[in-house]
């Protein structure tokens, strides 16, 4: 059971360090956040780095990172773990949280607010000074080593009042604030990660930049740094440019035609 | 139709209201001479025209029956389009000039085929004005192509081509070039301070605004010269950043610019060879258009090329821009330029005065001398570099006083900045006026007493912040609960029509919303079986441990427990098409709100001095959506002031006796909060702030829709990052205010 563990936990760890490059003094917030055995959370627009930035954490820590996307049907079983009926016997099977902190990794929780907040509160007991996960079904509690993290992450800009994170639960954290990079970093971002060459990145980084001031005009976020690397990708496989920007970001941005025939003139006008 | 019929048949269209009869007698002589199919379609104009202006319906009727002839149902809606939109934007004047003008078969809806018009196209170029300048600039109709810097204003409709695409083609480059004077500081600063001699930097403290261009004997040359040196900077400016659009344009702007008049004397000739250089991108003086960065040395090239342009013979007053723009409107630029600058002005002397009052402590402990009027002589705001980590380098503008250095918040930068941009500098006699207010402020906080208020029957009291002391004023205004008459009129069924195909796409979006189900796992009872539940139960068992009983999936339907209260703002600023939108917003979302089933209440809050603060009643959440609540909507109208805190606190009070998980408070203002006496400014602003706390803390989201596009200056202010949307047209407001509600309940 303890080599199936092990094999489990190595699938999580991260060998290749993550392009990643910082955008201000997140890294050390979060490595002293780290050294203090603080829970980390992010919040930021969709496609701005969040996730990135946990690969590249635990990567640099060395530590196996288990990731969760929450939603709204995630239970606190799915978290802790079950019983399973194998060969007429139980047999306990560790939910990602605790595999998590039986080995000291980072446990990282995806979009937090989609979960229902009766199975958030299952982390708390985690996110304060205790720093420990009670199994009840194992009659256990488990008591979290120095190496083990927990982050969560979410979007702020998502405008539900039903949707929302308890302050019970947020005040928790250190709170780290992301956004998308500067416009020469997101160039370079990119460019690197979409293939392509400086002057397409930065046009693509341009079209971006006007649409996240389109709030105003019904249009909830603006295109993220993921779409942009998306559209490149296209590109650099051979799309041409205003089908991949078509593809890529206009159509997943808005349905609203007015909108999107809106954003297709201001690629139109920048390539 | 006779005359009494046709009183009678007027009176039940305007009630509850009644004129006097010598007032409209005339006129309804004048339609009972008609056919009497001409007299009904006349007739049709009353239900549109008398809720937003008693004299407009009057003029509008007696035009119509001018027009009896030419007038038929298709061209009847597009008219009075266009009167209410030159009464909305110039008021009965304006309104009535252009009826006196308009023949009415000219403003015939039968469209060509190939024109585009802005209208048709508005929802499309406004968001592509706004990508491409980044900044909040709104479209409008205008007989001329300019900007003031707020709106960039176009013609109606576009023809200039046989092809439709080529026409929005047009549409989307002369935006562009409009943008572009904005973005690049064309018509700022420049135009505007003091100068001497190009190239003249002004020494005083406080430049004076005055044109540049009044240097110069001849003005209308000097400025055309000045707008073709800007044309060109502009247009390079877009080749550069919008290559597309340059080459998507070029074939079209060639047509144009062979299309046009050359000129007989040697000025105006001289004139178009300079506009055709820089389309062509040749620049047809060795003083390079290209190598020009900054409008500043625009004006020195201004200087050269006028001199060589004013010795030639005859005049230019024949040369244009058109049809790519008209000239510069100075007198609107300079309006708006001296509105920013005297709103800045006051923003920044009442704003740092506040942070002055907030660093009372910190400045004690700094200045030698203890004294704020005799720190204001020592301080100084200045520039510093600060390196951040990651060879991050940001610029911050510190307050130094006695060498002491105090950084200064965001809002304050961000102020700073633009008055930087606007003046050049940032006038010492700010600083000064600001350390004056702070002062002042200071012993004002010690607090007036209280004179309290008395209450009068039917009169509620309400305390109200004064942030200077730090503490309510107790019982300091009074508010009543009024029940808003309501107006019989076919304003509804006109909404519903003209929405027509909005509210199908609103109303499915809202039923989505109510029949969404959910599978509620791990029930004790259910439609079906959980079997992640059963598997678990099992295992459990397996493992010795009791089985959960809640092995069952539920469906859902109704999980929305909503309650949300829409406080509209019916102050007289929202006459004319601003409150008619708001009420067919109102209109379209009370169908929506049936659908979805969501509790909701409407009031309207207006009012006057602080006794008299005064809340309509529209619709109580406990009231159904019936007749009575659709007069009342229709009878909404523009009362008087907006002292926005105490119908804020009165609606936390209609909360109380709601049982809902969500309550929600929907603000639809078009302006700050202000009333007739000293409740402006700052202490209207934090008042308002202190309300909407308070309504936090009782468990309420407060939630602000408004079309004030300064909102940006104090709505992040009041109520939170997020938690306010701006609508920059008006229009606009009814799809978008059901969007916005679908999307904070989602």
């Amino acid at each position: 059971m303890e080599k199936l563990y092990q094999q489990r936990i190595e699938e999580h760890r991260i060998t290749e360090e993550p392009f990643y490059i910082t955008q201000g003094n997140e890294l050390d917030i979060a490595l002293a956040a780290y050294t203090n055995q603080l829970p980390i959370l992010l919040k930021g627009p969709t496609g701005c780095g969040k996730t990135r930035f946990m690969q590249y954490l635990a990567w640099k820590l060395k530590r196996p990172l288990i990731t969760v996307s929450c939603h709204d049907d995630l239970s606190t079983s799915d978290l802790v773990g079950r019983y399973l009926v194998k060969r007429n016997e139980a047999v306990w099977v560790d939910g990602p949280l605790t595999l998590a902190v039986r080995h000291g990794a980072i446990c990282y929780l995806d979009e937090i607010v989609e979960a229902r907040k009766d199975t958030t509160v299952v982390i708390h007991p985690l996110g304060d000074d205790r720093r420990e996960l009670p199994i009840e079904k194992l009659g256990e509690i488990l008591t979290a080593p120095p190496t083990f993290m927990l982050g969560v992450s979410y979007n702020p800009g998502y405008q539900s009042v039903v949707k929302d994170l308890k302050t019970s639960t947020r005040q928790r954290f250190v709170s780290l604030a992301f956004d998308y990079p500067e416009k020469e970093l997101e160039e370079k971002i990119v460019k690197k990660e979409g293939g392509v060459d400086s002057g397409l990145a930065a046009k693509l980084v341009k079209l971006a930049l006007m649409t996240r001031g389109l709030k105003d005009s019904g249009l909830a976020e603006g295109a993220s740094t993921r779409l942009l690397i998306q559209a490149a990708q296209l590109h650099n496989s051979g799309v041409p440019i205003p089908e991949a920007c078509k593809a890529g970001i206009i159509e997943s941005l808005t349905d609203d035609a007015q909108l999107i025939a809106a954003i297709e003139d201001m690629a139109e006008a920048l390539f | 139709m006779h005359y009494l019929e046709l009183k009678d048949y007027f009176t039940e269209q305007v009630s509850p209201a009644q004129p006097n009869e010598w007032e409209f007698e005339e006129v309804l002589h004048e339609i009972e001479d008609l056919a009497e199919d001409q007299q009904f379609t006349v007739l049709q104009v009353v239900p549109t025209v008398w809720p937003i202006s008693q004299n407009l319906c009057h003029s509008v009727l007696k035009e119509s029956v001018r027009h009896a002839d030419g007038i038929t149902q298709q061209n009847l809606a597009e008219w009075l389009r266009q009167i209410l939109f030159h009464y909305e934007t110039g008021g009965l004047i304006n309104a009535r000039a252009f009826m006196a003008e308009a023949e009415l078969n000219s403003v015939s809806n039968v469209k060509q085929e190939n024109s585009i018009a802005l209208k048709d196209q508005a929802a499309r170029l406004n968001p592509f004005a706004k990508g491409l300048s980044g900044l909040d600039l709104t479209l409008r109709e205008s007989s001329k192509i300019y900007t003031d810097t707020e709106y960039i204003y176009l013609p109606e409709k576009i023809d200039i081509s046989p092809a439709r695409s080529q026409n929005l083609l047009f549409y989307k480059y002369i935006i562009a070039l409009q943008c572009g004077f904005v973005c690049l500081g064309t018509l700022g600063r420049q135009l505007f301070c003091q100068q001497t001699a190009p190239g003249f930097r002004s020494h005083q403290k406080e430049p004076q605004p005055e044109l540049f261009l009044e240097m110069y004997t001849d003005q209308a040359l000097a400025q055309d010269i000045y707008q073709l040196t800007e044309l060109g900077r502009t247009i390079d400016f877009l080749r550069t950043e919008y290559p597309g659009l340059i080459r998507q344009a070029t074939p079209l702007i060639r047509t144009l610019l062979n299309k046009r008049d050359r000129g007989t004397t040697a000025k105006h000739l001289a004139m178009e060879d300079y506009f055709i250089s820089i389309f062509s991108g040749q620049p047809a003086d060795p003083t390079s258009i290209r190598l020009l960065s900054a409008a500043e040395q625009s004006r020195n090239v201004v200087d050269v090329i006028y001199r060589q342009i004013d010795q030639l013979d005859g005049d230019s007053s024949s040369f244009s821009f058109l049809p790519f723009m008209d000239r510069f409107n100075l007198a609107e630029l300079k309006t708006v330029f001296d509105r920013r600058v005297a709103t800045n002005k006051k923003k920044f002397e009442t704003s740092f005065g506040d942070f002055l009052l907030n660093q009372q402590d910190t400045l004690d402990d700094t200045s030698n001398s203890g004294n704020m009027a005799e720190s204001a002589s020592s301080a100084r705001i200045q520039l510093n570099d600060r390196a951040i980590k990651n060879r991050k380098k940001e610029t911050s503008q510190q307050l130094i006083i006695d060498n002491k250095s105090i950084e200064l918040p965001d809002d304050i930068l961000d102020l700073v900045r633009t008055i930087q941009n606007d003046l050049g500098s940032l006038p010492e006699s700010y600083v000064s006026a600001a350390f004056g207010i702070s002062g002042g402020g200071r012993n004002n906080a010690k607090g007036e007493k209280d004179s309290g208020c008395m209450v009068d029957d039917g009169f509620l009291p309400y305390d109200e912040w004064d942030y200077r002391r730090q503490g309510y004023r107790k019982n300091w205004c009074s508010l009543r609960e009024r029940e808003l008459m309501g107006v019989q009129s076919d304003f509804i069924p006109l909404t519903l029509q003209k929405y027509h195909g909005q509210l199908k796409k609103i109303k499915r979006q809202f039923e989505l919303m109510y029949t969404q189900e959910r599978f509620a796992r791990r029930r004790r009872s259910g439609d079906d079986i959980d079997l992640d539940a059963l598997i678990d139960s099992l295992g459990d068992q397996c493992a010795g441990l009791p089985p959960s009983e809640n092995v069952f999936i539920q469906l859902i339907r109704d999980q929305r427990s909503i309650s949300t209260l829409f406080l509209v703002d019916m102050s007289n600023s929202t006459e004319g098409w601003v409150g008619q939108s708001i009420k067919e917003a109102l209109i379209l979302l009370c169908e929506a709100m049936e659908i979805v089933g969501d509790d909701y209440g409407i009031y309207g809050f207006s009012g006057m001095r602080r006794m008299r603060s005064e809340v309509y009643k529209i619709k109580e959440i406990s009231d159904r959506y019936d007749a009575g609540v659709k007069e009342r909507l229709a009878a909404i109208g523009p009362k008087e002031y907006t002292r926005m805190g105490p119908p804020i606190r009165h609606m936390i009070s209609h909360f109380k006796k709601v049982d809902a998980r969500t309550r929600l408070l929907v603000i639809l203002s078009d302006g700050k909060p202000e009333d007739y006496d000293d409740y402006k400014s700052e202490y209207a602003i934090e008042d308002t702030r202190k309300a909407l706390a308070e309504a936090k803390g009782s468990g309420i989201q407060p939630y602000c829709i408004t079309i004030d596009k300064e909102a940006h200056d104090y709505l992040e202010h009041l109520f939170g990052i997020g938690n306010y949307t701006f609508v920059p047209n008006i229009e606009l407001l009814p799809s978008r205010l059901t969007e916005i509600y679908r999307i904070l309940t989602r």
